[in-house]
């Protein structure tokens, strides 16, 4: 404790109050809405997803019920092709996802010492997403229309043809999740690098957070993808597309591609996590730092990079050439040494501690247990040849529930009684906990471990029902059994950590003896978490140190004045992404409607879509870009005398811009984002047009290069003006504004110029495949330029309004962010024009 | 104990009855291999399984010591050294496998045509159009060439080969081999739709001699004119709708449904779901969507005497 918060400085009462009341949120619904902080909005993200895990876990049982016997009639086969749907997409994107994201949201700031993550009110506006897109989505049972063409939405089963309006409630519902699952991955990846507390240096950063900042960085470019895929999907089903629609053009599968791209990536963002808070609990309960840190860390970035090589591994009956499985069996064995590294390293820290088999350690145990049987039968089904007779049969049921399951939903629920105590102060009971692992394991074991079995005797996927002369019932009579005996255990887990909340026995700070700093703060942790930076020399700030250097003195100071201070508006430190060491303050928002205005809006743009109300479509998402600009330019507030007097004593700047901010880190993420679904959108253009006879298709001209080149010569020429711009800014020289309004203009000419091009093109979006992807590439570099072009006339709107000086931080650091942006905007801009202007021509 | 279970699973389940769709019950050069390849599988993985569980023990119970007795080192060579070994000498097999498994070219060329939800099948060689059962010869390569009408499906015979998709605009092939004269169950294994379930077939493996005379069996049209006691059907056939949909040579041309030219003989009903009895033909005849849920053949509604002869002439065409 005093180790990592040093002798506690007097803080006078006023400035007590005046900070906890800062730090506060508005009590009642107001508050429940409008409250950006990461704890409550943390836990809500996670109470919510083990909402909807409870719901999916129901739709199991059913699934189960009509599936016990051959020549079932229970269900039927509508209702039960809507109920696996339901029940696939539910655990995937309402659950798995988002609790490992709400999950990181309570619990990175605590483990890296920071107040708040960097963007609170993205935050707020994520999980509105999030809870308003599996509405949507379980909307779709009141409307009657429920989504039945799998979590994987094959197409063109999943297209206008063959499916009707529960897809579109799908694809929408799943779009605002999508939405919140990469503001909260650029949420905790910029938190992880900027707002570590003094001295916590990369390689001391607990395995946990290391763990969420990579899947954090998977997230954005495995979801960015599917996002792209599912609106073009919507496209489709609704404004008559042709991506995927093999009558016109279009590819199946492309949205194979595109999906698994996302899909075996998304495995590993829920496991990654998962492994993290394996790694964060053994070696609480052997006592001793795990071993192998360094190997860990490079296990985690060899499976986040690889994983993304891997997807066509859902793809290997597609009819893959099978020299290409030397490089998918060499990339999926480079997952199963990182794994196996792990594996040894959990092994190496338990050996000979005698560790107390409370319950997170025996769902810790469980889940070696599974996870490595699981794995192992990864590796069997990586091996071509045997894909091709297991490849949707239910022994990948099997494998993929042994690695879900095992790998991600044990650990978590061993996090869950781990870090119970610091979530409501109280400790949950450990007998009760156990008899839940016992019945969770044994009839996870009994539910699943049948399937490999019935997988090999012929049992597909996805079927409703078998013909008794398979011999199949046996089998499944098991399985049935098992999930009843396995629902019955997530009950028990379920009823002892809520009767705990009121009964258990009060927890203390660190009733577990953690070494990290989460353990060092109030359980439950009062709104600010730290409200003093913590200084760390070691990996596990709160055992005793291995380390002999006392931390400078200078850093001591930094954390001492920073006690309760800023007092007036909130704000904590950042640090160097590196070695952090102290850079600046981060003033952070208070609680706000802004961003549920603009989640409702949104939300009444997916809803008119639904109704087929086009118009008011886009009324509500221009409502909602408006909010999102309001917000933009609202930032937070600060009280000038006391920055200054911070500012003075700290020697640090109050404000910061450039690489040392969050806003610059916030755009890259942004920026990376958009570069993902560019990239998404090329690589569709080009393999349409590898599997096209013709091209442009269906006989169409050529694009006119001409106009081509005039409209994208404008976006360059606006681009030079901007680092005109950008120079006389940095100089001091000359009107950066002024030239900046130069290059929005020229922006604006851009679009129209372009808008006029794409009016005169003779041939609409509908006609084909070609015409679909080169309307939808060129439109999505307009609304690119559009919001760089509002991005520009706000910032000169702003400073006209209300002029800084340029060299301000808080000034450059607005310009910096545009002119990323914009210049991002350019080259995207060409990219687009060399892919469906100069390509045709010159391929 | 959990793998004995499976290991006595496996044994006993292969033991009862008939496995008509089973990987492990393989009755074809392809399936042999990948079965063999499963079990060397079985032994290795299940071996490590075994080693790394052990390991666990040991470490769970060893006595307490203040300080790890192992570090990275233990680390890199349980956890990589050691599988890299494993898995490279794994991947040597299983490439030498599947080299053997991509066996030259086909003797007959077959075309698959997936619809939701039943199969089309053409013998272009020959002329031959049939639905729902593929008839090849013993011990002679095959060629199946895939394709879709509708949405992706997938062909799969687990007693002879693994299974490929049928994806519209991409054409896909599959080579099979049978050893030996037999039925075997294939079901369609990607999701499509409302009957994915029902979606089967079986593949009727003939000596070659006989699937000679099967050939020329299906060549021959039966279907018009029908001798006197079956005109009556024929005429039913054409008056309730039937003919809007299926096609009988020389009388109907339609092409939604299965082509019935030889309905008489096929083994099954409702692809691959029924037996073909006159009972079970009537029952799917007038209510098809008690039998099939979902099947987008519609229910005909006609009196019993029309029933009857429409029972007859169909199943008259053989």
């Amino acid at each position: 404790m005093s180790q990592t918060n040093g002798e506690p400085t007097q803080v006078d009462a006023v400035t007590n109050d005046r900070f906890e009341a800062t730090w506060q949120s508005p009590p009642g619904v107001r508050g429940w809405i409008a409250t950006v902080n990461n704890r409550p909005l943390g836990k809500r993200y996670m109470i919510t997803s083990l909402m909807f895990f409870a719901l999916a876990g129901v739709l199991s049982l059913l699934l189960r019920a009509q599936l016990t016997v051959a020549d079932n009639d229970l269900l039927g086969p509508e209702i039960y092709n809507e109920i696996f749907t339901m029940h696939g997409s539910t655990m995937m994107y309402l659950f798995a996802v988002p609790f490992v994201e709400g999950l990181a949201l309570y619990l990175v700031p605590l483990m890296i010492g920071s107040r708040d993550v960097a963007f609170p009110r993205l935050t707020n506006f994520g999980y509105w997403m999030y809870l308003f897109g599996g509405l949507v989505m379980y909307a779709s049972f009141v409307a009657g229309q429920v989504p039945d063409a799998g979590w994987f939405a094959y197409t063109p089963l999943s297209g206008r043809k063959y499916s009707g309006l529960g897809l579109d409630f799908w694809l929408l519902g799943l779009g605002m999740v999508e939405i919140a699952g990469l503001s909260a991955a650029v949420e905790i990846v910029v938190s992880t690098l900027k707002l570590r507390t003094i001295g916590m240096a990369l390689h001391r950063m607990p395995l946990f957070v290391w763990s969420s900042l990579i899947a954090g960085v998977m997230i954005i470019f495995g979801f960015t993808p599917l996002l792209l895929a599912t609106l073009l999907l919507e496209m489709d089903r609704t404004l008559g597309t042709h991506f995927f629609n093999p009558t016109y053009g279009g590819s199946s599968l492309l949205w194979q591609h595109l999906f698994w791209f996302f899909g075996h990536p998304e495995v590993y963002i829920i496991f990654l996590p998962a492994t993290g808070v394996v790694s964060t609990i053994v070696p609480t309960f052997a006592r001793r730092p795990i071993v192998a840190y360094m190997l860990i860390v490079a296990a985690l970035m060899i499976i986040g990079f690889v994983s993304f090589g891997l997807w066509m591994h859902h793809m290997y009956t597609t009819g893959l050439p099978e020299v290409s499985m030397l490089f998918f069996a060499a990339a999926s064995f480079s997952v199963a040494l990182a794994s196996g590294v792990q594996i040894f390293a959990w092994i190496a820290t338990l050996w000979g501690s005698r560790p107390r088999y409370d319950t997170p350690l025996l769902f810790i145990l469980g889940f070696i247990f599974i996870f490595v049987l699981g794995g192992l039968t990864g590796v069997m089904v990586a091996t071509m040849p045997f894909d091709w007779q297991v490849h949707d049969t239910y022994f990948v049921v099997a494998h993929f529930h042994y690695v879900l399951i095992g790998g991600a939903v044990f650990p978590l629920f061993a996090g869950l009684f781990y870090w119970w105590p610091k979530l409501t102060g109280r400790m949950p009971a450990g007998r009760w906990g156990k008899l839940a692992f016992w019945l969770v394991f044994v009839g996870f074991n009994v539910t699943f471990f049948p399937m490999h079995i019935l997988g090999f005797f012929g049992m597909p996927r996805r079927v409703y029902t078998y013909p008794a002369e398979l011999e199949l019932s046996g089998y499944n009579v098991a399985a049935t059994i098992g999930a009843a005996v396995l629902a019955l255990g997530f009950l028990t887990a379920a009823s002892t950590l809520v009767w705990s909340m009121r009964r258990g026995r009060q927890a203390g700070n660190d009733p577990w003896n953690g070494g990290t700093l989460e353990w060092s703060v109030p359980s439950p942790p009062p709104g600010y978490g730290f409200a003093r930076p913590p200084v760390v020399r070691d990996l596990y700030p709160l055992w005793p140190r291995t380390s002999p250097a006392e931390p400078p003195a200078a850093l001591q100071a930094v954390a001492a004045t920073l006690d309760r201070r800023p007092a007036g508006w909130r704000a904590t430190l950042l640090t160097d992404a590196v070695n952090g060491r102290p850079q600046a303050l981060q003033r952070l928002p208070g609680p706000t409607y802004v961003p549920f205005i603009a989640a409702v809006g949104l939300l009444v743009a997916a809803s008119a879509v639904l109704a087929k109300s086009y118009s008011l479509a886009v009324a509500a998402a221009i409502f909602a870009a408006g909010v999102i600009g309001y917000w933009l330019l609202h930032e937070p507030a600060i009280e000038r005398d006391e920055a200054e007097d911070l500012e003075a004593r700290l020697g640090l700047p109050v404000v910061a811009s450039g690489p040392r901010s969050t806003g610059w880190w916030g755009m890259l993420g942004l920026l990376a984002i958009l570069a993902t679904a560019l990239a998404a959108l090329v690589y569709s253009y080009f393999y349409l047009r590898l599997y096209s006879q013709q091209w442009p298709q269906d006989g169409l001209p050529l694009p006119d290069l001409t106009m081509g080149y005039i409209a994208y010569g404008i976006l360059a020429a606006s681009g030079i003006v901007l680092i005109g711009s950008s120079w006389s800014r940095r100089r001091r020289r000359g009107r950066p504004l002024g030239a900046m309004g130069g290059a929005a203009l020229l922006g604006a000419g851009f679009i129209g110029t372009q808008l006029a091009n794409l009016l005169t093109v003779p041939f609409a979006p509908t006609h084909s495949a070609y015409a679909s992807v080169f309307f939808t590439l060129n439109g999505f570099i307009l609304l690119v330029a559009a919001a760089g072009v509002a991005l520009q006339v706000g910032l000169i709107a702003r400073s006209l309004q209300s002029p800084e000086p340029p060299d301000a931080p808080a000034q450059q650091l607005r310009f910096q962010v545009v002119e990323m942006f914009w210049y991002f905007a350019v080259v995207a801009g060409l990219i687009a024009f060399a892919t469906t202007y100069l390509s045709p021509h010159l391929l | 104990m959990l793998i004995a279970t499976a290991l006595l699973g496996i044994w006993a389940g292969g033991c009862q009855g008939v496995r008509t769709q089973s990987m492990l019950h393989p009755e074809g050069p392809s399936a042999e291999k990948i079965a063999t390849l499963w079990w060397v599988m079985f032994g290795v993985y299940g071996g490590v399984f075994l080693v790394t569980l052990a390991v666990l023990a040991v470490a769970l119970v060893s006595r307490w010591r203040e300080r790890p007795i192992l570090g990275s080192r233990f680390v890199l060579v349980a956890g990589v050294i050691i599988p890299t070994v494993i898995l490279l000498a794994m991947l040597v097999y299983t490439i030498q496998l599947s080299r053997q498994m991509s066996g030259g070219p086909a003797d007959l060329r077959i075309e698959v045509i997936g619809h939701q939800w039943w199969w089309e099948i053409r013998y272009p060689e020959y002329g031959v159009v049939d639905a729902n059962e593929i008839h090849i010869p013993a011990d002679t390569l095959v060629a199946l060439e895939l394709s879709s009408a509708d949405v992706v499906h997938s062909l799969w015979v687990p007693q002879l080969a693994g299974k490929r998709d049928l994806i519209p605009g991409h054409p896909n092939t599959l080579k099979l081999k049978a050893d030996r004269p037999g039925q075997y169950r294939g079901q369609c294994a990607e999701f499509c739709g409302t009957q994915h379930a029902m979606m089967a077939f079986w593949l009727v493996v003939h000596e070659p001699g006989e699937f000679e005379r099967w050939v020329r069996q299906r060549q021959r049209a039966v279907g018009a004119p029908a001798p006197e006691p079956l005109e009556r059907g024929r005429q039913v056939f054409l008056e309730v709708g039937c003919a809007t949909c299926h096609r009988v040579e020389g009388v109907s041309e339609g092409l939604i449904g299965p082509d019935l030219t030889h309905v008489g003989s096929r083994l099954t009903l409702g692809a691959g779901v029924f037996r073909n009895t006159p009972g079970n033909l009537a029952g799917w005849l007038s209510d098809p969507q008690s039998m099939k849920p979902g099947s987008l053949m519609p229910p005909t509604y006609m009196p019993p005497e029309d029933l009857h002869a429409l029972v007859d002439y169909l199943r008259s065409l053989k």
